[in-house]
């Protein structure tokens, strides 16, 4: 997740931040909000709405540095939290109010089959990763692109080491069985 | 037990390359977006307004009125104040009409006489060599 060069541990960033260093909401800023970004296009699958909630995210970070307490949690762990929980809220809303705004599953065959370069093949398992269940999907993405530990995930996802190791398998499964019966297409052999 | 097969050593390295190309493709947040998260962040630091000096003063004095009660309490205060200035100033004889402290004392005393005496016999001439005889 760490983008920036900056030496500084984000305990001691959110110490200055809340000091009023502007260098310290600089590097936080570069350091955090592109792995927060990631995580909510993942889960909404649309960039606007992506972007308001990994903004609303990286707020309640700002209003919580003055209070936060150095050790307690890792700052990221903390944040991918919160993104999580105000997707799932934004998902659990976009359903109760209307079905019919659910993006069906994409058909994977014969698009992904027709593609044979390396940015088709991402749009292919990105394409793939979109039709699993929204909780494969999240620690999908926690453990292969923002690169966490399956115990952090356990934190972030407020469930047990088990339970992700579970979810993981079954995503990985299922990613298999859509993209891996077409090797040749997608250029894998 | 799991209930999904795990997958093959083949099929984890198939994967695992389109792991890689999905992350080397993963758009970067825009200029935009990283602007707004700055914006709030600028804005989030920005220090509540200090009061002036003039403000805090005139805080202080409300917030010492109020202590003392208003303005009953401050009027008896100033009132009091205000005794015991001209007292000072003037002298206790000016201002209860005595020429000196020692009045004051010997006035005290003869009406403290008077209420002691409870048969009112201060008037009364007598001589006691005539209960001897």
């Amino acid at each position: 997740m760490a983008f920036d060069a900056t030496p500084q541990s984000d305990d001691d960033l959110m110490s200055e931040f809340a000091r009023g260093n502007q260098a310290a909401a600089r590097s936080l800023t570069t350091r955090l909000a592109p792995g927060v970004l990631r995580l909510a296009r993942r889960m909404l699958g649309n960039q606007a709405e992506a972007e308001d909630v990994a903004q609303e995210a990286m707020l309640r970070l700002w209003k919580v540095a003055p209070d936060w307490q150095p050790g307690r949690a890792q700052v990221s762990t903390w944040l991918y939290r919160v993104t999580s929980n105000l997707c799932t809220d934004r998902l659990r809303k976009k359903r109760t109010t209307n079905l019919d705004d659910i993006p069906e599953p994409l058909d994977d065959a014969p698009s992904v089959t027709a593609r044979m370069q390396a940015r088709d093949r991402a749009q292919a398992m990105n394409a793939a990763i979109a039709t699993l269940p929204d909780r494969q999907r999240e620690a999908l993405q926690l453990r292969h692109f923002e690169d966490l530990s399956n115990i952090e995930i356990a934190v972030i996802m407020d469930t047990s080491v088990e339970a992700i190791e579970s979810l993981l398998g079954r995503a990985k499964r299922s990613l298999a069985d859509k993209l891996l019966n077409q090797r040749e297409t997608l250029g894998l052999d | 037990m799991p209930d999904f097969d795990k997958l093959t050593p083949q099929e984890t390295q198939a994967l695992d390359a389109l792991f890689d190309d999905a992350r080397a493709h993963d758009q970067p947040p825009s200029r935009q977006f990283l602007d707004r998260v700055m914006d709030d962040a600028l804005a989030a630091q920005t220090p509540p307004a200090q009061p002036d000096a003039t403000r805090r003063l005139r805080d202080r004095i409300f917030d010492l009125f109020a202590q003392l009660g208003g303005l009953p309490g401050a009027s008896l205060i100033a009132a009091c104040a205000l005794f015991g200035l001209t007292m000072g100033y003037a002298g206790p004889d000016q201002i209860l009409g005595l020429s000196s402290l020692s009045d004051l004392s010997a006035a005290a005393q003869t009406d403290l006489d008077a209420e002691l005496d409870m048969f009112q016999t201060s008037d009364l001439s007598f001589d006691e060599s005539e209960l001897l005889q």
